[in-house]
């Protein structure tokens, strides 16, 4: 589904990814874990094509999107919630589930669905993206990506600073988008979330893979919990 | 009743105010592209109109086509120079002060030296009486299509697809293509619309403030008075700063006529001191 192989990114003089590779098959939840700075948002914005690769290969479907352009690497089918969320003041609830809408990969969300899933954002779509709490938002940022019926889906910290109840919310999604087959990469710092709904987990540091994992072999594994997680 | 007659006046320069401000801040909202060239687009559509009007006699023809072949050009210009400088301010204004300098030229090559004033449409081509003194319904027209033009804009930002898109790619670029928008093709368009409707104001200003070489200075200087007063990237700002500059400018000259520009520009700095974001502007 996605190959990352061997990617390369610099940020001026700095050196953020070295030679990052992984994999994401179907219908997979692969979590990608690492302390701050280890490189797994640039390796997320690398794969969108919003801080392309230096040198080596982003595969999605079959095709190369290392150097494609991020619209049409979207359109194409991988759908991102990025870090903070990053939803648009200028732009209604509503506004947000249209503007981004397609039938994609016929996974069948929409709007109706979205709202389905989150109650929450069915009372405020009339309202601003910028008037919701920090929950509510990032609600908005996961359906927003969801109507556009992505063949696969980048979240970046999707849990960050939200409260343990939006957490579980967040939660149902992830399974109910394993459940529908649609894979996920999913940068998390959460432990016990990433124990709970990923298939395989990498750990990242210092710009490349370091480890790799099932969640079970890194539940037991105090050295690497504590050696790149510091847990 | 002769206030009231100086009000109108400044409200339909501030509509034509509004037209080539519009523009400007759309361009510089989404792009952050500061268009010298933008006041060109007010003189090529003048001259372009005036020509349209000769040869076929028809004014609302003028009214189509030049803003068509300027927003033509707008759009050539984005496509094929300014994309090459995305954000690289440098580059981007140098560009579009060339072009101010070439088009310029090109119009003194082909209209001349001589300013001129556009024919009124004979539709508006009379004066109304207003409580005694005649008052030209050019002025009323004006002003009504300054009206229809803010509500065709307010409409198409808020309430259609592509206005929602825009807002997304005015808020957070990044954010919007990787949503699957098209921000790019979005630039070319937003630069094809100002350009349109700077050439709109061309047009419609003819046979008030006319065309002649320089005029693409003056127009520019004062758009951007207002996108700097209405606050960049808002078009609400674009309208409340055009009237508000429109007024000034009028009352201005009638109180202070030694001091024309001053009442322009010592409000714009007051209201910069107090929001340095200008009235509806986002830090």
């Amino acid at each position: 589904m996605l190959e990352v192989d061997n990617i390369f990114v610099n940020y001026g003089q700095s050196q953020v990814l070295r030679g990052l590779s992984l994999r994401v098959d179907p219908g997979e939840v692969v979590a990608v874990m690492g302390r701050n700075g280890a490189g797994k948002t640039t390796m997320m914005r690398a794969i969108m094509g919003l801080t392309p690769a230096r040198a080596g290969r982003v595969v999605f479907k079959g095709g190369d999107i290392t150097k494609s352009p991020t619209h049409r690497i979207a359109r194409l089918g991988v759908g991102y919630v990025p870090q903070g969320r990053r939803v648009f003041p200028s732009l209604t609830v509503r506004e947000h589930l249209e503007v981004a809408a397609g039938p994609g990969s016929g996974a069948g969300w929409s709007l109706a669905r979205v709202v389905d899933l989150f109650p929450n954002l069915g009372e405020r779509l009339g309202q601003s993206g910028a008037k919701l709490s920090g929950g509510e938002q990032q609600m908005l940022a996961a359906g927003r990506a969801l109507v556009a019926n992505p063949a696969l889906i980048l979240m970046d910290e999707p849990t960050e600073g939200l409260a343990p109840l939006m957490v579980r919310e967040l939660g149902k999604l992830v399974g109910a988008l394993k459940q529908a087959g649609t894979p996920v990469l999913l940068v998390e710092q959460q432990l016990t979330f990433v124990l709970k709904y990923a298939d395989r987990v990498h750990i990242v540091s210092k710009g490349r893979v370091e480890h790799c994992c099932s969640p079970a072999e890194l539940a037991a594994d105090a050295d690497v919990k504590s050696r790149y997680l510091g847990v | 009743m002769i206030w009231v007659i100086h009000t109108l006046n400044g409200v339909s320069l501030g509509m034509l105010l509004f037209l080539l401000a519009a523009g400007l801040s759309l361009i510089y909202g989404l792009m952050k592209i500061l268009n010298l060239t933008h006041g060109s687009y007010y003189l090529l559509g003048a001259y372009i109109g005036s020509t349209v009007i000769q040869t076929t006699g028809s004014w609302a023809l003028a009214l189509v086509v030049a803003p068509l072949i300027v927003a033509a050009l707008g759009a050539v210009m984005e496509r094929f120079f300014l994309r090459r400088f995305h954000l690289d301010e440098l580059p981007q204004t140098l560009l579009t002060f060339g072009f101010l300098f070439i088009i310029g030229d090109v119009c003194l090559w082909i209209w001349g030296g001589d300013p001129i004033l556009l024919p009124k449409p004979a539709l508006f081509a009379k004066s109304i009486d207003l409580g005694g003194l005649s008052y030209p319904e050019y002025r009323l027209a004006l002003i009504a299509a300054g009206l229809a033009v803010a509500a065709a804009l307010w409409w198409f930002q808020e309430r259609t697809r592509i206005g929602a898109m825009l807002r997304a790619g005015v808020d957070d670029a990044e954010t919007a293509r990787a949503m699957g928008i098209d921000v790019s093709l979005l630039f070319t368009l937003v630069f094809a619309v100002g350009a349109f409707l700077a050439a709109l104001g061309g047009v419609l200003g003819g046979p008030i403030i006319g065309a002649s070489p320089g005029a693409d200075f003056d127009v520019m200087l004062l758009a951007f008075v207002v996108v700097i007063v209405g606050g960049l990237g808002s078009l609400r700002g674009a309208l409340v700063g055009g009237l508000l500059i429109g007024l000034l400018d009028n009352f201005g000259k009638i109180f202070f006529p030694e001091f024309a520009l001053f009442t322009i520009f010592v409000p714009m700095a007051v209201i910069l001191s107090f929001r340095p974001t200008g009235l509806f502007g986002r830090a």
